[in-house]
């Protein structure tokens, strides 16, 4: 096809039409001159639409064998650099793990230095203090009634 | 000059030229057979060292732990923060900008490292901006490392959660890391492990690592010690306490399992604080004398303990046999007569004890003799180490009891042994003491003091792998009913003798005073030694406590039993002991304070006569009860009686048939359980 009017006309008249008319207009031999240059080829169109593509066995096998080739060869490479690669991210993983495993016993020890600090003797006997043997405000110091005072009570 | 001149001259020029391209050629193979032959292995050693270098893994110290598993000493790692001076251009601008960052005053930083850099040298490339980073100051200094050569170095620091709390038990560490006191100094080659060696190979540009391991760190052993915290917290307050209100200088308090030498507490005065880096000079002296393990003194009269006990366990005395004390004043021959403080009559052995009469245990001396006091002394572990996992222990002054020749001096003298007898020419440590009287404490057996109850290694996969701890068995060297019958006349020295300030309510215990005056420069200071050993309850004891106040005025009754009592009231009731008294009984007034006993006082008490003694109050006791022994052998009888603490009497021989009184009976103190013994028919 040469141009959209031969596209439409394939749309058209269909296939078979244009590839005739194609024919038809088709010469079998030119002489084309190269621009500016002094060389002229001879160009002959070729028409391999009859040509049929005929796959001899032995070339098949041959394509068959260096694509096998090629797979081995990579299933190889994969086989060699895999494991390798493996124990490498693993090692990586491992070592990221370890280190994360240290800080968090470092951080266990300073917890439990902590919190051995919290509960010495010392700091118990200071908590205590603040808290709880505190003298009580003079307001809330509980004075009991005389007996007067009762005895008034009674009476009412 | 012809031809063949020339070609002379050139041919010379060229030999001479070949011969010097020669000798260049032989200097060279000749360096290249040293360098290749002779000295291989030298270069090949100092190529490796260019490119091979060990770097030191180091291991994490282990942890101290008391008895309920709460850490006294641990380990954690932080990171430092330092520079190397030659690096830093401009140290007042470097300090402006990394002081605020780290907390500090530029001044504090700018000053050192300029200094540093002025001087020069090896030791001037390396200086610390701080230790222990915080995180926030961790995050703030990162930035900054764009800038200015800051380094990170991993850093270890040791932490002491409960302050000066058991300092001297514990111990510290010097700037290296390595003990330096207490325990951390004595089992510094456990608790450090062992350093861990890593490899790196360098390119020759140094542009390039490769490291592997060739040793992993040995984690160091985590060491569980025997310390109760509670009790020594109390151990130390009411020493220190009791110091202030008696006057003295120093003192120590020793509290004691007697059933296994497990040691709860150990308390000094005057202590220090381990976590501080740089310590006073006061500190530092206080950091390394351990009064209570390394710092013998005069035991005074409770020596009088182990010279009663030798009398009645020897079968040469029983505890009513009668001893005419001389009114005070004992005349030797060719001497200084032995006095007592007071004129006492006729006494018997119990009595010696209770009123602490010189006199008494001196003539207990003479009757058994020097070689048997010098062997119980030796039983009782006076004069020899007790082996307690602490740095620099004493063993005490016992001198030996045989003399090498005519012109030693370091032996007994024939009348050491009436003055060894109450506390004079022997010096023991408090954890001696401790030990001799757990031995009346326990029954007879003398066990060693130990402060390591538990030894473990973390183990790779977080576990703990326990190690042996070696603790010697106890031997005996008393017999059972001795034992309880010192006891029991220990028990009256509190109820009604000179430690009548040690009692406990709720509690019985027995104990003895002691005071030695310090004779110092040729002349008496008035200043003792006062001590008051002891345990509680009488009956099954479960602690001993040993106070000592050095260079006191006061005497052992009025100055170091009222602390033996707080001390013991604590740790009774922090091991949950049951209580065997009432709580409720009347707490007893201390005595008044006796004067030292000087030796114009004793003459002139010589001429007085005796002041009428009190009768004892009658205590209010609630004893162990009576089992029932009948049916049993001898041995049985006696192995039962002494696990109670019962005082008993056998008559005959064979099985036990008879009992008074009966079983379920509650004893009171003084009284004793008659078991009457027949062969079966």
């Amino acid at each position: 096809m040469s141009g959209l009017e031969a596209l439409v006309d394939w749309f058209a008249a269909g296939r078979e039409a244009v590839e005739e008319s194609e024919r038809s207009l088709a010469c079998d031999a030119r002489l084309r001159a190269l621009p500016r240059e002094e060389i002229f080829l001879y160009v002959k169109p070729i028409d391999n639409t009859q040509v049929r593509c005929v796959a001899r066995r032995s070339e098949w096998m041959s394509g068959a064998a260096t694509a096998a080739v090629f797979l081995v060869a990579a299933l190889c490479i994969i086989a060699t650099i895999v494991p390798s690669t493996t124990v490498l991210a693993i090692s990586h993983r491992i070592e990221a793990l370890n280190q994360e495993k240290a800080s968090l016993v470092n951080e266990l020890r300073r917890l439990r230095s902590d919190e051995a600090s919290l509960r010495s003797a010392e700091r118990l006997e200071q908590y205590a203090g603040e808290r709880f043997i505190a003298p009580p405000a003079r307001a809330l110091v509980y004075a009991p009634p005389g007996k007067s005072a009762l005895a008034s009570l009674d009476a009412r | 000059m012809n031809h063949g001149q020339q070609k002379l001259g050139s041919n010379r020029r060229a030999a001479i030229a070949g011969g010097v391209l020669m000798g260049l050629a032989l200097a060279v193979v000749v360096k290249l057979v040293e360098f290749q032959v002779l000295k291989h292995e030298y270069y090949a050693e100092r190529g490796r060292r260019q490119h091979l270098r060990d770097v030191r893994l180091p291991a994490l110290r282990g942890e101290l732990l008391a008895r309920d598993a709460y850490p006294l000493a641990i380990s954690i790692r932080t990171e430092s923060a330092v520079v190397n001076p030659q690096q830093i251009r401009d140290p007042e601008f470097f300090a402006r900008v990394v002081a605020p960052a780290l907390g500090k005053k530029p001044e504090e930083l700018a000053g050192p490292i300029a200094a540093k850099k002025r001087a020069g040298g090896p030791g001037a490339s390396f200086y610390v901006v701080a230790r222990h980073l915080t995180p926030e100051q961790r995050e703030r200094l990162k930035p900054l490392q764009r800038t200015f050569p800051i380094h990170i170095l991993p850093d270890v620091r040791r932490e002491y959660p409960n302050g000066v709390t058991g300092a001297h038990v514990v111990g510290a560490i010097d700037a290296e890391g390595n003990g330096n006191a207490g325990v951390e100094q004595k089992l510094n080659e456990e608790l450090k492990g062992r350093d861990g060696l890593m490899q790196v190979l360098a390119g020759s540009r140094q542009d390039r690592f490769l490291t592997w391991t060739r040793r992993d760190s040995l984690p160091g052993v985590n060491v569980t010690l025997s310390i109760d915290r509670v009790i020594q917290h109390d151990a130390e307050r009411f020493l220190r306490e009791g110091i202030e209100q008696a006057g003295a200088e120093s003192g120590t308090v020793v509290v004691m399992d007697p059933r296994n030498g497990e040691v709860l507490a150990l308390a000094n005065y005057p202590t220090f604080d381990p976590r501080r880096e740089r310590p006073t000079l006061e500190e530092a002296a206080a950091r390394h004398s351990n009064i209570a393990v390394q710092i013998p003194c005069e035991p005074g009269s409770v020596m009088k303990i182990i010279t009663v006990t030798m009398g009645l366990d020897t079968g040469i005395f029983r505890p009513d046999s009668p001893i005419y004390c001389e009114n005070g004043a004992f005349p030797r021959p060719g001497r200084r007569a032995i006095h007592d403080v007071h004129r006492y009559g006729t006494l018997d052995v119990s009595g010696v004890l209770i009123k602490s009469s010189n006199i008494g245990v001196a003539k207990i001396s003479l009757a058994a003799g020097p070689q048997r006091l010098y062997e119980y002394l030796k039983k009782f572990g006076i004069g020899g180490r007790t082996g307690i996992e602490l740095p620099a222990e004493s063993r005490g002054i016992l001198r030996p009891l045989a003399c090498r020749d005519s012109r030693d001096r370091n032996c007994w003298t024939p009348a050491s042994h009436e003055y060894i007898a109450f506390g004079h020419e022997v010096s023991a440590t408090a954890l001696q003491l401790a030990r001799a009287v757990a031995v009346i404490a326990n029954g007879g057996l003398l066990v060693q003091p130990h402060l390591v109850i538990a030894k473990s290694r973390p183990a790779p996969d977080g576990r703990e792998a326990p190690l042996p701890v070696e603790i010697a068995p106890p031997k005996r060297v008393l017999r059972p009913e001795t034992a309880i019958t010192i006891r029991r006349i220990m028990e009256r020295v509190v109820l009604e003798g000179t430690g009548r300030a040690a009692a406990i309510p709720g509690y019985s215990a027995g104990g003895k005073t002691g005071s030695a005056e310090i004779f110092e420069n040729g002349r008496w200071l008035n200043r003792h030694n006062s001590s008051f050993i002891g345990f509680a309850p009488v009956a099954n004891p479960r602690i001993v406590v040993v106070v000592t106040l050095n260079r006191t005025p006061k005497l052992g009754g009025v100055s170091a039993a009222p602390v033996f009592r707080k001390v013991a009231e604590t740790a009774l009731r922090v091991l949950h002991v049951p209580m065997d008294r009432p709580e409720t009984a009347p707490e007893e007034q201390p005595p008044d304070p006796p004067k030292p006993p000087s030796p114009e006082l004793l003459l002139a008490s010589a001429e007085k006569p005796a002041p009428p003694e009190e009768p004892p109050a009658a205590p209010v006791l609630v004893g162990p009860r009576v089992p029932d022994f009948r049916g049993r052998p001898l041995v049985a009888v006696l192995r039962e009686a002494a696990s109670l603490g019962l005082p008993v009497e056998t008559l005959g021989r064979g099985v036990a048939r008879e009992q008074s009184p009966p079983p379920g009976t509650v004893l009171a103190p003084g009284m004793r359980v008659q078991v009457r013994f027949a062969w079966l028919p």
